[in-house]
């Protein structure tokens, strides 16, 4: 006997719940949308929030990209990429370019995006308050009432102990002049990448039932101090591979005896620059 | 002390005169002056006595000085509340307490544990929603609003601007894994501080302010003795200028040596930014130290209401005067 799924894996009652929890999150950007999140045939903490917000939009059209820190070659990439080649029958990429949606785990692509892209985040914590305030409750209070004083109590903390605003990846956000958001645990560096983005950015979070969004051409400002504004990484040296300034590095270890490099985090737009600049190999 | 007497000597002429004529002509007891009090003191006991008087009738003593809303008035009562219930079901937490706080002065409410003191410290800072009875307070642009009139946002804004809490247990209103200096400098972050630098400059005076050395900003409130916790808290609670202060038990946990050290930082702040303050305590020498007027409680009833040294001095309930008399001598 051969099973056989619905187009995407999720069923349509369960697609249609998703797209009214992702309309409700565009038309109130930064605002945590809760879902009944379904159990999706992968563990919590590998995406099950961004593969059911994926499977809920993806039409027979679409192009899909997977990455998984900014790599489209790694293990939760090359499955969730194969999963959705299996129940859905679509087209996969690793060309930014190429893609409609996107789905991706802590990067935002080297390339700009379109308008007409969707890029979808897998969220571990959707709560940008909740270590600083662990009750449900009132984390929602303090959303409905705007008192954020709190996460810049977190900013203090870091300049009281390192100097400098010591928080490098999910970097809290305020959209549109009104919600605190985490943008997942992308590198700060990414952040100002969402500002005013033409390609929809929809983020699910599977453990924690919560779907959030920023629309095309939102204000998304990094929170910061007066005397200590917000910065991203710099880095000395450019890409090892491509010579790519400007853009966000990993180190990778190359042998036992201390020797290492740092290269493009972002595997398609190192290969395609590469691939650009020596067209013969 | 003074200050407090010079307003209720502007407030009694307003009084009226039916509660000051019940006042002369139903209490029995002759009251002998405190010995603080000097010349003015016949006519603040009367006034005490009157609003005694007036609270055990169920009246309201506000409700003689009608005012016109929204006319500021450094006369009119800062809180007042009327008819103050507190139920657990069947039990009784606190049972119509009426009682007016005007500004800069401190109220101490004193009786045995389970007499209703903390239930009605709760109910008056909105910590716990009250059965019946309605709270007014009067706002910084001196707009006498009911505190149910308000939004909640609102309501929250001046719980943490123009009020503070202090806790008997500093764990409760401290965040203990954050530095002293993010601790003082929440409030200010709240209301929209965006400079570090002024931040961590209003900070680090305050903690001078409550005798916390300057070296230990940085450290988080969990590596402090009881008393550094406790001093903190109330920079914290401080730090935003409020006008009236909770203070629940405020040296309930601590030894009478670091007591006197919180005491006298305590008197000292109270006096000098004329705070109102609300103060709950079981030990009637706190009370005596800080407190201008005090309100004993027994079984969720306000029993004897006064200026502290005339309640202390010549309590007149039994219960009062069982409490007073109570006192361990050394």
């Amino acid at each position: 006997m051969t099973l056989t799924y619905n187009f995407a894996y999720l069923d349509e009652a369960t697609k249609r719940m998703i797209r009214r929890a992702i309309l409700k999150a565009v038309a109130i950007p930064g605002y945590q949308v809760p879902f009944a999140s379904r159990e999706m045939p992968m563990p919590y903490g590998w995406g099950t929030g961004g593969v059911q917000v994926t499977a809920s939009i993806i039409g027979p059209d679409d192009t899909l990209k997977v990455i998984d820190q900014g790599s489209d070659d790694t293990t939760n990439a090359v499955s969730i990429r194969a999963f959705f080649a299996r129940v859905a029958n679509v087209a996969v990429t690793t060309a930014t370019r190429d893609a409609t949606i996107i789905q991706t785990r802590h990067r935002i692509p080297e390339t700009p995006l379109s308008a007409g892209q969707i890029l979808v985040f897998q969220v571990p914590i959707p709560e940008p308050l909740r270590f600083l305030e662990p009750r449900e409750t009132e984390t929602r209070v303090m959303h409905a009432l705007e008192e954020y004083g709190l996460m810049h109590v977190k900013l203090y903390e870091d300049i009281a102990r390192h100097g400098h605003i010591a928080t490098t990846y999910a970097y809290p956000v305020k959209v549109e002049g009104r919600y605190i958001m985490d943008p997942s645990p992308t590198p700060k560096f990414d952040n100002p990448k969402m500002h005013r983005s033409p390609a929809l950015q929809l983020f699910g979070a599977g453990r924690e039932k919560r779907i959030y969004a920023v629309p095309p051409f939102t204000e998304v400002v990094s929170l910061d101090f007066e005397d200590h504004p917000f910065a991203v990484q710099a880095f000395d040296a450019p890409c090892a591979l491509c010579g790519a300034t400007g853009v966000y590095l990993d180190e990778i270890v190359t042998d036992d005896a201390g020797g290492r490099m740092f290269t493009c985090s972002d595997t398609d737009f190192c290969t395609q620059r590469r691939a650009a600049e020596a067209p013969n190999v | 002390m003074a200050r407090a007497i010079t307003r209720r000597q502007c407030d009694t002429p307003a009084q009226s005169k039916d509660t000051a004529m019940a006042t002369d002509t139903a209490n029995p007891l002759p009251s002998p002056p405190g010995p603080a009090e000097g010349s003015a003191a016949p006519h603040t006991l009367n006034t005490g006595t009157a609003l005694r008087r007036a609270a055990a009738h169920g009246a309201h003593p506000g409700a003689d000085q009608p005012r016109a809303p929204g006319t500021p008035d450094e006369d009119a009562p800062l809180l007042t509340a009327t008819g103050l219930t507190k139920t657990y079901g069947a039990r009784i937490g606190c049972a119509d307490v009426t009682f007016s706080l005007w500004p800069g002065e401190v109220l101490a409410i004193v009786g045995e544990s389970g007499s209703g003191k903390t239930t009605l410290l709760s109910t008056v800072s909105g910590r716990l929603p009250r059965t019946s009875g309605a709270i007014t307070y009067r706002l910084r642009d001196g707009t006498v609003t009911d505190i149910d009139d308000m939004t909640e946002a609102e309501r929250r804004r001046l719980a943490r601007t123009d009020w503070g809490f202090v806790h008997q247990n500093p764990a409760d209103g401290l965040r203990m894994s954050v530095s002293a200096g993010g601790n003082v400098g929440e409030r200010l972050m709240a209301v929209g501080g965006r400079h570090y630098g002024d931040i961590r400059a209003t900070a680090a005076a305050w903690l001078e302010r409550v005798e916390i050395p300057a070296d230990r900003i940085d450290d988080a409130p969990r590596t402090f003795s009881g008393g550094m916790r406790q001093r903190l808290q109330i920079a914290r609670n401080l730090v935003t200028h409020p006008r009236l202060v909770f203070l629940d038990e405020p040296t309930g946990g601590l030894d009478v040596s670091v007591q006197a050290r919180v005491l006298d930082v305590m008197r000292r702040l109270v006096a000098d930014l004329g705070l109102a303050a609300i103060l709950v305590t079981h030990d009637l020498a706190v009370a005596r130290l800080l407190a201008d007027r005090m309100m004993v409680m027994k079984g969720g009833r306000v029993v004897e209401e006064g200026l502290t040294d005339r309640v202390l001095e010549d309590p007149q309930h039994p219960y009062t005067q069982l409490l007073v008399s109570s006192i361990l001598a050394v």
